[in-house]
């Protein structure tokens, strides 16, 4: 399955809204990567807590670098939807490493990925592609919804508009994965 | 304030029955032992995520997290496995420091799941062993 539009928007489109409205310096930098933006801004007002937050994040996003690396190693999925599986694994990774040196800019320690043994994936129940993809989706389902409570829960409100663009980035790849499986791939109105 | 009763007094004892069978579940609830208490953390994931309990025990569920998650042990809302006789049990939404408890009856693997972070692995099981005969 190949999509017809760009999975993965440029990060351009994903800075400047189609309202025209922009994102702050310190989330712009959070987004893009760049150290020395970042660094040059005062950061959250409960640094201890956002570390928390941030590193529930971290957690998920090497579980789902791991999840991804199993349906890729299963030998279930044919291209094109194994070229997706790797895209997606790559978003993972992005969000991974920007979440883990904004934890090292806030001062914290950023939690290590687990052995993949230690994730206790269902490997045993896949069996086909739609096995991965289901259970893939399932998983960016949690991951949205894990965003979605850690949003509000910021001290630092551009930390919250970074998760949130993850968040978004997440119920894409959701989206994606249902429609790749022959369902409606925006089921519901809110996500929850 | 003078009380109301209803005047008739079938309907009165009817309401009787009914007020004490609806106060019946929750004061068994109360009263039975707790064979086991499980913290919901901040990393998705019920801690311990299995126990093993005594029928007629219950196990508390206390959310330890900044995230609201929920105990959900039916099998229509997900992946919910329940022995054979068991009925289906769902928490509402446990904000943070919220708490849920549940009375095993009926013998046998229970897996439950947080509704919204299931997909991420947030699922539990509770073993509910027969009750020891008395000596």
């Amino acid at each position: 399955m190949k999509p017809s539009f760009p999975i993965a928007p440029s990060r351009r489109s994903l800075i400047k809204g189609a309202g025209g409205a922009t994102l702050s310096a310190v989330a712009i930098s959070l987004l893009a990567g760049c150290e020395s933006m970042a660094a040059d801004k005062p950061m959250a007002a409960n640094p201890g807590g956002d570390v928390d937050i941030l590193n529930s994040a971290l957690g998920l996003e090497y579980q789902a670098i791991a999840a991804y690396q199993v349906g890729a190693e299963s030998g279930l999925l044919q291209k094109p939807v194994l070229d997706l599986a790797v895209q997606f694994q790559g978003d993972h990774k992005q969000h991974a490493a920007l979440l883990s040196s904004t934890i090292a800019k806030l001062g914290g320690t950023a939690v290590a990925a687990k052995k993949p043994a230690d994730y206790h994936f269902p490997v045993e129940t896949l069996k086909t592609q739609a096995d991965v993809l289901r259970f893939a989706a399932g998983l960016e389902k949690g991951a949205a919804s894990a965003y979605l409570g850690a949003v509000p829960l910021f001290a630092n409100k551009d930390l919250a508009k970074a998760a949130a663009s993850i968040l978004g980035d997440e119920t894409m790849h959701w989206a994606v994965l249902r429609n790749a499986l022959g369902e409606n791939p925006v089921p519901m109105s809110f996500i929850a | 304030m003078k009380p109301r009763f209803p005047s008739d007094p079938h309907v009165f004892a009817a309401s009787l029955v009914l007020a004490l069978l609806a106060a019946a579940s929750p004061a068994a609830a109360q009263t039975a032992a707790t064979g086991a208490v499980i913290k919901m953390m901040d990393t998705f994931e019920f801690d311990p995520s299995a126990v093993t309990i005594h029928a007629g025990e219950a196990v508390e569920w206390h959310n330890a997290s900044r995230f609201k998650h929920t105990v959900t042990a039916d099998p229509k809302l997900g992946g919910a496995v329940l022995p054979a006789g068991a009925q289906p049990f769902a928490s509402s939404e446990l904000l943070p420091g919220g708490s849920f408890r549940q009375v095993f009856a009926v013998p046998g693997k229970y897996r439950y799941f947080c509704t919204p972070h299931e997909g991420i692995g947030m699922t539990g099981t509770v073993t509910v062993l027969p009750n020891e005969p008395k000596s």
